[in-house]
């Protein structure tokens, strides 16, 4: 189960930073 | 609380800014020294050979932010990794692994310079975790704040130009030149005013009553030391500086309110080095300083009047607060460090009066900009100067320009969505939280200490410290749960990061025109009348976004009672 949270919150950590980046690109098309 | 307690609490108060006016020029001139050096230290040099960067070349914003994206991204994971692979490592302490949930949260919590921590750290991380994974983030997540603010600086101070400097060199000279020198003399000062630095572990106690007790010994100085100086916030005990271990003496304490006030108080003044003109330096400084007082007076005067049997046999409201710090040097402290981005406690601001919490809350709630945490004070100030020379002209018909540089819809933009970003997350987590009946229920049986409006205070409080990076808690709330871990988790890295790329997009905006001269319609932002208009613009945007759920938490609390 612990190993299933790791998965679960390493990719939640990838998926906020590339909302970051999607951001970067927000402001480069503002 | 007697006369001259109240004296002693204000000579203190006075002291520490005296300091602090002391301070400002060389400090602020030394940060500006760092920033505008030509040449890198040998140790510098090092580092940029080992990391690969040429520290000649200058990044255009978006390889800036990129930069700041890809060194948080590997942090996170890093200490993530560090607290899940615990019992494996040396000098653990036999300390389990940290369970995932948890171990996101804190990971999260230390690389945005927010220092959360649902844990009690003695009994949770050992050496290894805290030396390697923790102390490493107190020093390179305040300079990632400092690398930011000097960027957007530069926007103000550039012309035409398409880069705002390079990450590596800022994040790198951010380490080496201020805050790893400062924090060593912090460090040997608080050590040798009683705060423990050992490896001992923990140590058997034989009590009087014949009882053995189990006392946490540690690094604790040095850990302390860039905790305030880097605006962290993140104790090694559980009882933060009020633990004796952390915080022994008044001294220590002022001491400490010193450490995480200088940085930031100072950092205008490096803004007015770099755009060359200090007045503007000045004006900022003083929006700092207002906000700052008010908010320390609000604090010290509501918790010494606090109502109630118990405030008045103990002549004043105690409850939570250390003896050896008393009602003023705890105002003090807690003002400072919700002033700041801190979040360091000496005393339990969930016992603070309704209306005496509120005012750290309403500390955080502007922005953390009065003076802010290292380097996001100063570009949370610049953003709401934007705004203020927007209104300004609105007003009066000025053209709105700031620092020779046109204030546009593509700023205005910018700075528009980096006020909203913050609100936006407090408000949807604290609603989210009581709006999903499962979590509503889990929240108000295993979390809220306090049900009723003392029970949504302490939520919105959480919110509100996770989105602003502050880290301080309404300690009544039991915050090591599935969705408080997760969702403070995401606000904290979403309000750290996306107002940080809205500041390096605007950085770049700026820096690509060129400064214009100033002329008879030119809002003049370094006279009192600005310092007057930018006061009343960052209480005003505070209070329109937030009264509403002050109403219905703390208000409702102060005002019914």
């Amino acid at each position: 189960m612990e190993h299933v949270l790791d998965v679960i919150f390493l990719a939640l950590t990838l998926a906020l930073f590339a909302l970051v980046e999607l951001v970067v690109k927000g402001v480069e098309r503002l | 609380m007697s006369a001259a307690d109240a004296w002693l609490g204000v000579l203190q108060a006075a002291g520490i800014l005296l300091i602090l006016a002391l301070l400002y020029v060389p400090l602020g001139d030394w940060m500006a020294r760092t920033f505008t050096a030509v040449r890198d230290w040998r140790v510098e040099r090092g580092v940029y050979r080992f990391i690969g960067v040429d520290s000649a070349s200058a990044q255009t914003w978006q390889a800036y932010a990129r930069s700041v994206i890809a060194f948080s991204v590997v942090g996170v994971v890093f200490v993530y990794l560090l607290q899940r692979l615990q019992q494996w490592l040396p000098s653990s302490l036999g300390l389990p692994n940290v369970p995932a949930g948890l171990a996101f949260n804190t990971a999260v919590s230390f690389v945005t310079n927010t220092n959360w921590q649902s844990y009690a750290p003695e009994t949770t991380l050992g050496y290894t975790v805290q030396f390697a994974g923790l102390a490493v983030q107190n020093f390179v997540s305040a300079a990632v704040g400092i690398a930011v603010a000097v960027a957007l600086v530069r926007g103000f101070a550039s012309r035409r130009s398409g880069t705002i400097g390079n990450f590596w060199v800022d994040l790198t000279r951010s380490v080496t030149r201020i805050l790893l020198p400062l924090a060593f003399i912090a460090a040997i000062a608080l050590i040798s005013a009683g705060v423990v630095q050992n490896f001992t572990g923990f140590v058997d106690v034989h009590t009087v009553t014949g009882a053995v007790q189990q006392l946490p010994g540690g690094p604790v100085a040095s850990q302390e030391a860039i905790k305030e100086l880097g605006t962290n916030g993140g104790g090694f005990f559980n009882a933060n500086s009020a633990h004796p271990f952390e915080n022994p003496t008044p001294w220590t304490s002022a001491l400490e309110v010193l450490l995480l006030l200088a940085i930031p108080f100072a950092l205008p003044r490096t803004f007015g080095r770099m755009v060359g003109d200090d007045r503007q330096g000045y004006a900022i400084v003083a929006v700092m300083g207002v906000v700052f007082v008010a908010a320390l007076i609000a604090v010290s005067s509501l918790e010494a009047a606090g109502a109630g049997a118990a405030p008045h046999a103990a002549g004043a409201a105690m409850e939570g607060k250390e003896q050896r710090f008393g009602i003023l040097g705890s105002a003090l402290f807690a003002a400072s460090t919700t002033a700041t981005s801190t979040g360091a406690v000496n005393s339990m601001h969930d016992s603070y009066t309704a209306l005496g919490g509120m005012v750290p809350m309403v500390e955080m709630m502007l922005g953390e900009v009065a003076p802010g945490g290292v380097g996001s004070g100063l570009y949370g100030m610049l953003i709401l100067a934007v705004i203020a020379v927007f209104v300004g002209g609105l007003l009066v018909g000025r053209t709105p320009e700031y620092l020779g540089k046109k204030i546009s819809a593509r700023e205005i933009k910018l700075s528009s969505l980096y006020i909203l970003i913050t609100p936006t997350l407090v408000l949807i987590g604290t609603a989210l939280s009581f709006a999903i009946p499962a979590v509503r229920a889990d929240l108000e049986k295993t979390s809220i200490l306090n049900p009723g409006v003392h029970g949504l205070s302490e939520v919105v409080y959480a919110f509100t410290s996770a989105a602003n990076n502050n880290g301080s808690a309404f300690a009544g709330l039991t915050a090591n749960t599935p969705w408080l871990s997760t969702a403070l988790g995401v606000v904290m890295l979403l309000g750290r990061f996306v107002p940080v790329i809205l500041v390096l997009g605007l950085a770049g905006s700026l820096a690509a025109q060129d400064r214009i001269p100033s002329t008879a319609g030119t809002l003049p932002t370094h006279r009192p009348q600005f310092v007057g208009l930018l006061t009343v613009v960052s209480v005003i945007i505070t209070a329109l976004t937030y009264f509403p759920v002050l109403a219905l938490g703390p208000l409702a609390e102060g005002l019914v009672k």
